[in-house]
């Protein structure tokens, strides 16, 4: 009986015609050792620390120069390290590096799945103003919205009818100070569109003091309508 | 030597469980085993991924629909505690991916004292989590250690004998319909903490699993079961848990950082 994968017909183990082992051993893993694990635990811990200190720096920059930082470098930078992390974790700490490739391999279809759901849902909900546009008249309010105020509005009025319109200011100051180092300014709102976001604290792009309104058109992914006002809850839908 | 040769003499009983353990009848070696059941729990983790991959998928959506109420959901989140998080769940992945070897080596009890630190980092996770971003972020009150507390003015009210301290008009920062904040600039800040508590309770909840299946390796491990021939449970346990510091690395930046 010829067999490829064994060498000397003789010593052919029928329960084993790969020549697996037989020990009962893990003998074909590799020990990954605690040198290796400290390195990557060190990369890691390094890493946490570099995103949170860029974001900090972004916002520091933008304030102390008075400039306006695009919001993609935010993403790019934070999402880019995180994947490098997570690249790590895996490779080392879940062993996939010195695993069965299999294990690599259906883990990269999963995240191609999780890339495919993502881009084809964003392909429906974020064109749905370039087919909808009919309906952009009938935009209201949105957030989870109580006859024509949104749930945002409802909290605030219920808030100053328990306390007060005075205690109600009071309590705002004393609230909405700079707490935590990344405070709730009330220039906030200002200059927020549709198609640019904003920090809280600091200029970026988008925290310029351009009104709300102020790039119309159809052709930014999704018109200005809903800059100001929030989710595009229509009529039409039956709400 | 086949393994069916090996089964009827197995070593005697003094020796650790871990040396008498035989892989089951249908594998040729416990190597093929042990890989088998990696395998499968790879395909388990796919799906875990696909679970969250509806939060991430969500998140990504609404921040391009509604970029402000994202920049002011993300401010209203304090870094410090994220990044302390994620500091937590980083050792911890080393300490179980440090138990591993140790078991390889057949070092049981510095094993067994790696799983227990994982264990306690799981707890200071969830402690984190529940004390200092949660419940004030739901209820408006304050852990009493909580150094953002001597930020705002007391309002005198406390609960559980002292321990939590009520901050009028900080609460209320809850999802969709539950949503009372009284000072949210963006009409969709309901959604965002929607988002927010979806995703970090889904997280705290495989916390709280990837700590129920440590336990469960740790009590094994103190009985003797595993070893450098087999460490099968130990290694599923540490794919489950090395998960969720993944998902944690991506919710943090997403949540806290990006603006």
């Amino acid at each position: 009986m010829a067999h490829a994968h064994a060498a000397n017909p003789s010593e052919f183990n029928e329960l084993d015609p790969h020549g697996a082992g037989g020990h009962g051993q893990h003998e074909s893993h590799v020990i990954v050792g605690p040198f290796t694990l400290r390195l990557i635990l060190a990369i890691l811990l390094f890493f946490t620390a570099t995103t949170v200190g860029l974001a900090q720096l972004e916002i520091w920059i933008a304030g102390f120069f008075d400039i306006t930082l695009p919001l993609w470098l935010n993403i790019v930078i934070a999402m880019s390290i995180a994947t490098v992390k997570a690249v790590l974790v895996m490779a080392y700490f879940m062993q996939l590096r010195y695993d069965n490739p299999i294990n690599t391999i259906l883990m990269g279809f999963c995240i191609f799945g999780v890339l495919l759901f993502i881009c084809f849902t964003a392909m429906d909900l974020l064109t749905r103003d370039r087919i909808y546009d009919f309906k952009e008249g009938q935009v209201v309010a949105g957030g989870t919205f109580q006859g024509n105020l949104s749930r945002v509005d409802v909290a605030r009025q219920e808030f100053i009818e328990r306390v007060g319109e005075d205690r109600y200011k009071e309590i705002k100051a004393a609230i909405k100070h700079d707490a935590h180092g990344h405070g709730h300014g009330d220039s906030a709102v200002v200059g927020s569109t549709a198609s640019k976001s904003r920090p809280i604290v600091g200029t970026t792009d988008a925290l310029s003091t351009e009104p709300a309104h102020h790039d119309g058109g159809h052709g930014d992914g999704h018109g200005n309508h809903k800059a100001g006002s929030g989710e595009g809850h229509s009529a039409g839908d039956g709400h | 030597m086949s393994t069916l040769d090996t089964r009827p003499n197995q070593p005697a009983a003094n020796k650790p469980v871990w040396s008498r353990y035989v892989h089951g009848h249908h594998w040729r070696t416990a190597a093929e085993e042990f890989d088998g059941a990696k395998l499968g729990f790879w395909l388990f983790l796919t799906t875990e991924v696909l679970l969250f991959a509806g939060i991430f998928c969500a998140y990504a959506l609404f921040r391009a629909m509604y970029p402000e109420a994202w920049a002011e959901g993300s401010g209203s989140l304090d870094w410090k505690w994220g990044a302390l998080n994620t500091v937590v769940l980083l050792v911890s992945s080393y300490t179980m991916a440090a138990s591993i070897y140790a078991f390889q080596t057949d070092q049981q009890k510095r094993a067994q004292i790696n799983l227990l630190i994982t264990l306690v980092a799981g707890f200071a996770f969830l402690a984190i989590k529940f004390l200092f971003e949660y419940t004030p972020k739901w209820s408006g009150y304050f852990f009493v250690l909580d150094p953002a507390l001597s930020h705002y003015p007391e309002s005198g009210k406390t609960a559980l004998g002292g321990l939590f301290h009520f901050v009028e008009g900080y609460g209320g920062k809850r999802p969709g319909e539950l949503f009372s904040y009284p000072f949210a600039e963006s009409a969709n800040m309901p959604l965002w903490w929607s988002v927010y508590y979806c995703g970090t309770s889904l997280h705290a909840l495989h916390v709280i699993i990837g700590m129920i299946l440590i336990a469960r390796v740790y009590v094994k491990g103190v009985k003797g079961h595993y070893g450098p021939t087999y460490y099968t449970g130990v290694e599923i346990a540490g794919l489950y848990w090395h998960l969720v510091d993944l998902i944690w690395i991506f919710l943090f930046p997403l949540l806290y950082l990006i603006h």
